[in-house]
């Protein structure tokens, strides 16, 4: 576990270095760009590394607060998006399971269809709009400090979450129901019963682990689009978080800020993967044989 | 998928050559009227929304479809070498793990800083996220289509290489493509409403979607239609773009390669 563990760390430094070296170095094109050729990257890294990524352009204050100032908005964001999104997902992909090729299961996979569709910041709109400005349930925008206010900041996280969440639910739906319709009649289940698992026991102890290899898999495939869909729907929102830091930092043209808030970013990408990929080492005992890469 | 095409068609057609025959852009006249003589409206600087509605739809489509060209274009050679050359092959799997590490987004996000931001940028931001993806598809089609049994009874029937190629070969992978391409389309769409949205896409005065959809939030109180109509355009475009190919990818994989049970997901 250690080895695979260590390899996929190891992947995952490879990766962020080559990706932020890539970036560094397309960033420098900007006309105007302050950094110099020689030694200015390798300078660059020595000051993230202790935390310092230099001041913005466009705003005037330190680039690293403002990022973790905009990540306080964003991290929690993308959690409960993510959450609500397998929350969603496994519940419609169950209750489609039930009775494979049934009328429910037929209607959620068109409504999936339709749903996978949908513009998440449009969505957003529309949920800003109707339950916000009609129905007055949740805040329609602007963000309280987590220090001040925590149900507040919680309430204004909701509806953009859902925005989020509602497109992305229906692969997770697709692969939990694949995953439960194949496994009730399956030799997995059978074969635990006849050694005296009941039901129930049989489910848990093998269905539940086969069933989230699939679920993980696809989860390390739509976390990017999950994470950029945070982004985007915090525009909606007037949230001040990494999306509003990156978007308004590139159309001002400022190299540190945008330099840093995709730094930031890229670790979120690269660092979710690798989460996902542990978690899948810890259900798969397969990948841990140390030969099987 | 008969019905699907149709409607894509329809929104095609209606919008690429009729863009509005009084192509009311910028009346100074009207300001934020609600509907009339203008279906849907006008926006804060009197521009007909019906028209840019129509322009709109029509940048989605040219943004999508020549990010997806990039794609193929980018994306079909590497699939290609990976296909045929095991250890290229293999490279190209790495490449294209990192580069999930770069969506459209990000690339977006670059290409606004270094140039501006214009429906070009996102064109190039949304093509290059598309390579990989690409790349596999036609990588996984020469590996299923170049060792088929048909292909061996062709070769005694006394066809050379070169023939099987382009009589069974090529075009089951060209349907392949084709397929992820809609699909990517579809993607597309989504992709550069949001990208413009967000003001890292097209600028004004050229229309998008995500443009009449941005301002649209500010006035939706006096007039929802704008902050609805464009965005249940992108979702139909979207989704009839993934269904159709979809259904196209199936359709290859059925009949010109008897035996695969339909992947779910």
């Amino acid at each position: 576990m250690i080895w695979f563990a260590l390899r996929k760390l190891l992947g995952l430094v490879v990766t962020l270095m080559v990706a932020t070296t890539l970036v560094f170095f397309v960033l420098e094109l900007t006309p105007g760009s302050t950094a110099g050729e020689p030694g200015s990257f390798a300078r660059w890294v020595g000051q993230v590394l202790v935390g310092n990524f230099g001041k913005s352009v466009s705003r005037g204050t330190a680039v690293g607060s403002a990022i973790s100032e905009a990540l306080a908005v964003s991290l929690p964001l993308a959690v409960i998006a993510i959450l609500m999104a397998v929350a969603l997902g496994t519940g419609a992909g169950l209750l489609a399971a039930r009775r494979p090729d049934g009328p429910l299961d037929r209607s959620l996979l068109a409504l999936g269809q339709i749903g996978a569709a949908i513009p998440e910041f449009w969505l957003g709109m529309l949920l800003a709009l109707v339950i916000s400005g009609v129905l007055r349930l949740l805040p329609s925008g602007g963000f309280v400090q987590w220090g001040d206010n925590a149900v507040g900041a919680l309430s204004s996280l909701i509806l953009p979450a859902l925005a989020v969440a509602v497109p992305h639910a229906p692969a997770v739906a697709r692969v939990v129901r694949g995953g439960r319709a194949r496994l009730s009649g399956s030799a997995l289940i059978g074969g635990a019963r006849a050694r005296g698992l009941t039901a129930q026991q049989a489910r848990q102890r093998h269905g539940l682990r086969n069933a989230a290899l699939p679920v993980l898999a696809n989860l390390r495939s739509i976390l990017p689009s999950v994470l950029v869909a945070t982004l985007a729907v915090e525009t909606v929102f007037y949230l001040p978080g990494l999306g509003r830091l990156l978007f308004d930092a590139a159309q001002a043209h400022d190299v540190p800020l945008v330099r840093g808030g995709l730094v930031v970013f890229l670790v979120l990408l690269a660092g979710t993967r690798f989460i996902v990929d542990l978690a899948t080492g810890v259900v798969d005992p397969r990948l841990r044989v140390w030969r099987n890469a | 998928m008969v019905v699907v095409l149709m409607l894509l068609l329809g929104g095609f057609a209606s919008l690429v050559w009729t863009p509005f025959p009084a192509d009311g852009l910028d009346v100074g006249a009207t300001l934020q009227g609600p509907d009339g003589r203008h279906w849907l409206g006008t926006d804060q600087l009197g521009r007909d929304i019906l028209s840019m509605t129509m322009r709109g739809t029509l940048t989605s489509f040219v943004v999508a479809a020549v990010a997806a060209l990039i794609a193929v274009i980018a994306g079909g050679p590497v699939g290609y070498v990976a296909a045929h050359f095991p250890r290229a092959g293999r490279a190209a799997s790495s490449g294209g793990h990192f580069m999930a590490l770069f969506p459209a987004m990000v690339v977006a996000i670059v290409l606004a800083t270094v140039f501006e931001a214009s429906s070009l940028t996102a064109m190039l931001a949304i093509g290059t996220a598309g390579i990989p993806g690409m790349a596999r598809v036609v990588r996984d089609g020469f590996q299923r289509f170049e060792g088929r049994d048909y292909l061996a009874a062709s070769r005694l029937a006394g066809l050379d290489n070169s023939e099987i190629a382009w009589r069974h070969t090529y075009p089951a992978v060209l349907a392949l493509v084709g397929a992820q391409v809609l699909v990517q389309m579809g993607m597309g769409v989504l992709a550069e409403a949001t990208l413009a949205f967000v003001g890292l896409g097209a600028q004004s005065p050229t229309n998008s979607l995500g443009l009449i959809l941005k301002d649209a939030q500010g006035y939706a109180a006096l007039n929802p239609l704008p902050a609805v109509v464009p965005g249940l355009i992108v979702l139909t475009l979207a989704a009839a773009l993934t269904y159709s190919g979809d259904q196209l990818r199936k359709t290859t994989s059925t009949e010109l390669d008897p035996g695969t049970v339909d992947v779910d997901a």
